[in-house]
């Protein structure tokens, strides 16, 4: 009695075994075809944490993939630390893998060149430039600073005294700020910078008394300044933003702009062709109605740009920002 | 695993000499000398780290060091007193000083391990870890199941080899399949 | 009262037949990937956020709000069953609840956790409804000196209360920090104890550490020592269901954990851990005061507080989310995302703009929390059958999933390998009477105590007292100082007690 049940028992098994090894082969060789068409399947590796400047471009990517069918599925995976460079060594790890894509931008190249970083632009394939945002310098609706020129006054005098809060080292956030003091004619390595690794913890660091100064990107801001919680003294442009009534900081007479573009990377070691379906996907992504509302939305100015011109503005920038880094002491 | 796994091998003759029937006394006392060595070795391994470590300028009012040095030091004390009163106490409260975090509090540790069970298990996982790239989840997934559950019970290999390749089945369906989590293809996904 | 109104227009927005197909269909699909270990409620909704984007947002925030609670209420399934969380936050729910599956009381270890999520989901989502906006403002009384004291408290109550042996206490919550330092610093960006291999850079994450050490730990152990494993195939038997001593031990537990874990899910940064340690702690020094102690070997209250706990703290997570726009955990990262798509952007405009689908939401997170209850008692024990599996592939099995679950998370074979030397490290720490817990506290809170300590110093240009320069932080650290003065209190007495007879110890669970 008992011997037959188990035999029956292992015949189940064993037809059990088979039918799904059978079925998983089945599936290995279905994921394998797909696989070669890319576009089934995208991670995009956010290289801070959620809810800041590199993390909305990236939902707001993934929205405008999905939305238009340009991709079925888009995972996004947030990895900060270390100035973007944690995510930048995950990324160039996926080698050959045409299903990754990592947020980009001015921070990181800041990033790379603070730290010190082993993993350079050299180990993952820059894509393309997408559009550019803007550091805003803020203080709490309470604070006694009214203007850029009163929050120039006591920061030359006592810089240690005002703590600042921003991004990561590195980032465009930092960058601004030890610049601005530098032109203030302070030494920045007296810089009081407390390192946040998002927009929304920077945020919180301003609200809860902690910093009595916030550099981040402006669009983490806008709802803030808009009820009147947080006072927008300055943003970093060049010129006044449409739309924004916000003066620029060189309207105060300081030699000092930067812009925080962003832009997408893909993981080395790509053939050309797996490049350029990349490349492809991207100028897809760009001419889609939902990102055009996202950059309105966002005030993010569009800047598209790849292949060769992205190749060289991205030689040009990083050489901008090591001079910027070694004039200012950090490097 | 290049840390750590050296680590184990170190590890393995250390603990033979517990369950090696060679008079209580130093088999005790070496026993109790165990926690305390790892600590230390932890500790260094903070201390020479934080010591050794390339610190960027621009990196704060503490730097990055502080807390692996601070935190190394307090364990190399820890071990430093816990190897002391491993030595005072001798051999007597050796092994009672009481688990927790909930687990098995009550019992003491088994005089005798299984050795045969657990290099099995360990040569099962060393073996799916170098072949889950080259041969596949399916293939690789297929032999950690059944080599675990073969080191536990060896009575009956080929049921065991059914279930293993079922649950390795399913899981490339549920996962690949369902959840589009892509599994190493191997072997496979090149001949098929 | 006006908030009520709105609530209950959210529940008419809410419940419509198909809206409640959608939920129930998130709960089945939540804990159906819950339950894979190494997948808790975060991956769920990761995984299964591209199928919310089909529906109109009512909907799919409905269905959202199911396959959350789904899956954390998986993560507690595969913890109790299996010692394998899915997710940070059940961790504790391991400890008591595993032990609770070996005596065969399974059934009743999910049953207090599908209740105690339930008390603590269903309480805090009522507090978020009505206190949202008003709760904003405690949140933003934690700053980094703050946070420091609560990584301290918890450091502290794990060495005092956690565990038996403060010296093993200590010595494991220091392997944790030092696991916890590996890898690029988040400040600096210095590198640090990678010992030049690059697949460290990224650091050792902590599904890699928690799988590693319960689950892998776990079956090395019983491989390493085949006479402890006996107990798994003894299984419930007897009712399935809470009886009525269960109940009364739990009720309680239920309370102080949702207590517990309120507060913590509105400050930011806080996650859900710290209180789900704390209740334990709590409840463990409780039953020890009563004297008829069974932690350590299956006590409910184990399982009740931290679960209620958990599910408090996630629930009022919701109110820095839509009150600053700020996502506090993975899942809140996902549902910012999620808002940010239907083109609404969370923060202090949120219930002005789009009060509807915010009232609506609240409404589907009650509806969720609900659901849960409904759908997963009933299956309680027939989830326990699953320890009735042949016990080698029942560990087989755990080992499979445990591999496959690190794996996905990344797509890296050198995480894989680093789960087992975990699981040896976990081996030996169970050989030699080393407790787990401290290591994952250690691993969990080791980079808040260091970041927020760093942040502290640094605005204070190394001033110490700015440690200790508000209200709260003082009232924590006062806290500290009688949790650290009973514990020494009842160790001097325990060892007058002792001297004349050393059997006792066995008694002090």
């Amino acid at each position: 009695m008992k011997r037959s049940t188990l035999n029956r028992r292992e015949m189940l098994a064993g037809v059990a075994g088979v039918a799904a090894l059978g079925g998983g082969v089945l599936e290995v060789r279905n994921s394998e075809t797909t696989r070669e068409h890319a576009g089934s399947r995208i991670e995009m590796v956010v290289p801070a944490a959620a809810g800041g400047g590199f993390d909305s471009v990236a939902r707001q990517a993934q929205h405008a993939l999905g939305e238009n069918g340009l991709v079925r599925t888009v995972e996004v995976v947030n990895l900060p630390g270390g100035g973007g460079t944690v995510g930048l060594s995950h990324m160039s790890r996926q080698h050959g893998r045409s299903d990754v894509l990592m947020i980009m931008g001015t921070s990181i190249l800041g990033g790379i060149r603070i730290t010190g970083s082993p993993t350079t632009l050299a180990d993952i394939t820059p894509l393309a430039k997408l559009a550019e945002d803007y550091v805003v310098v803020a203080v709490r609706a309470d604070s006694p600073v009214r203007s850029f020129d009163q929050l120039a006054d006591r920061w030359r005098s006592d810089p240690r005294r005002i703590t600042v809060a921003g991004g990561a080292v590195g980032t465009a956030d930092h960058l601004t700020a030890a610049l601005a003091l530098q032109r203030l004619g302070a030494d920045p390595a007296d810089l009081n910078y407390i390192v946040y690794s998002g927009d929304g913890e920077v945020l919180t660091a301003l609200l809860s008394h902690t910093a009595d100064v916030a550099v981040s990107s402006l669009n983490g801001f806008a709802a803030q300044i808009e009820v009147g919680e947080v006072r927008a003294l300055a943003v970093s442009s060049a010129h006044r933003l449409p739309g924004v009534d916000v003066p620029t900081i060189r309207e105060s007479g300081l030699d000092l702009d930067l812009a925080n573009w962003r832009g997408l990377a893909a993981a080395p070691g790509l053939t050309d062709g797996q490049r350029r379906t990349l490349e492809d996907l991207v100028r897809d992504l760009v001419e889609t109605p939902e990102w055009g509302h996202s950059l309105r939305r966002f005030g993010w100015k569009d800047t598209f740009s790849t292949g060769a011109e992205f190749a060289d503005f991205l030689a040009e920038e990083d050489r901008r920002l090591a001079g910027i880094i070694k004039g200012l002491g950090l490097s | 695993m290049t840390t750590a796994e050296p680590l184990r091998r170190e590890q393995a003759p250390g603990e033979r000499a517990p369950s090696d029937p060679t008079g209580p006394g130093p088999r005790r006392i070496r026993s109790a000398l165990a926690v305390p060595a790892v600590t230390a070795v932890v500790a260094l391994l903070l201390l020479s780290g934080g010591a050794l470590m390339r610190v960027p300028k621009a990196s704060g009012f503490l730097g990055p060091q502080f807390f692996p040095l601070t935190v190394g030091a307090l364990l190399m004390l820890t071990a430093l007193v816990s190897a002391t009163w491993a030595l005072r106490r001798g051999s007597a409260r050796i092994g009672r000083g009481g688990a927790g975090g909930g687990r098995d509090t009550a019992e003491t540790p088994s005089p005798r391990g299984d050795w045969r069970t657990l290099t099995t298990m360990a040569a099962t996982l060393l073996a799916h870890l170098a072949l889950l790239q080259p041969l596949g989840w399916l293939l690789s997934g297929t032999l950690l199941f059944w080599g675990i559950s073969y080191a536990l019970d060896r009575r009956r290999p080929l049921f065991d080899l059914c279930v293993a390749a079922a649950l390795a089945g399913v899981v490339q369906l549920v996962f690949s399949g369902l959840l589009e989590v892509a599994l190493p293809a191997g072997l496979l996904g090149k001949v098929l | 009262m006006d908030s009520l109104s709105l609530l209950l227009s959210g529940f008419a927005d809410a419940l419509t037949p198909a809206n409640l197909m959608w939920c129930l269909a998130g709960v089945v699909l939540g804990t159906a990937v819950g339950v894979l270990p190494g997948l808790g409620s975060s991956m769920a909704v990761a995984l299964l956020l591209p199928l919310t984007f089909l529906l109109e947002p009512t909907a799919a925030f409905i269905m959202f709000a199911g396959i959350y609670y789904g899956g954390q209420f998986g993560g507690a399934t595969t913890s109790i069953l299996l010692n394998t969380p899915g997710q940070s936050s059940s961790i504790v729910t391991a400890f008591e609840g595993h032990a609770m599956a070996r005596s065969g009381r399974a059934s009743q270890a999910l049953a207090a956790a599908v209740v105690g999520s339930f008390v603590g989901g269903i309480v805090a989502t009522t507090v978020v409804a009505f206190f949202a906006q008003r709760m904003v403002a405690f949140a933003l009384g934690f700053g980094p000196a703050e946070y420091f004291a609560l990584a301290m408290l918890a450091f502290v109550s794990t060495a005092a209360v956690v565990t038996a042996s403060p010296l093993r206490g200590i010595v494991a919550l220091g392997i944790g920090i030092a696991i916890s330092v590996v890898g690029i610093d988040d400040q600096s960006g210095a590198v640090r104890m990678t010992l030049g291999v690059s697949h460290l850079l990224d650091g050792i994450g902590i599904v890699v550490v928690t799988v590693g050490l319960l689950a892998v730990g776990e079956v090395l152990y019983q491989g390493f020592r085949p006479d402890g494993g006996a107990p798994v195939q003894a299984i419930a038997t007897g009712t399935p269901w809470l009886s009525r001593g269960d109940l009364r031990r739990s009720w309680l537990p239920w309370m102080r954990g949702t207590a517990l874990g309120l507060p913590f899910g509105v400050i930011p940064a806080g996650g859900a851990e710290i209180p789900t340690f704390l209740s334990y702690g709590v409840e463990k020094a409780l039953a020890r005061r009563r004297g008829n102690s069974e932690f350590g070997r299956g006590a409910i209250e184990g399982v009740a507080g931290p679960e209620a706990a958990n599910n408090a703290t996630t629930a009022t997570a919701m109110i820095p989310l839509l009150g600053l726009g700020l996502p506090t955990s993975a899942t809140a990262a996902v549902m910012l995302a999620a808002f940010q798509q239907y083109g609404m952007q969370p923060g202090p405009l949120l219930f002005e703009n789009e009060g509807d689908l915010v009232w609506a939401l609240l409404a589907s997170m009650f509806l969720g929390t609900v659901l849960l209850l409904l759908i997963n008692l009933p299956f309680a024990p027939l989830w326990a059958r699953l320890l009735r599996l042949p016990r080698r592939h029942l560990y087989a099995g755990l080992l499979v999933f445990a591999t496959v679950g690190v794996y996905s998370t990344k797509g890296s074979i050198f995480d894989v390998g680093l789960l087992y030397a975990v699981g040896a490290l976990g081996l030996f720490m169970r050989r030699y009477d080393v407790p787990v817990a401290p290591v994952l506290i250690g691993v969990i809170l080791g980079p808040l105590a260091e970041g927020e300590l760093r942040r502290a110093m640094a605005a204070g240009q190394g001033d110490l007292t700015v440690l200790v320069d508000s209200g709260i932080a003082v009232g924590i650290y006062a806290i500290l100082a009688v949790v650290a003065a009973a514990f020494a209190v009842k160790r001097i007495r325990e060892r007058a007690e002792r001297s004349p007879s050393r059997k006792a110890e066995v008694g002090s669970g």
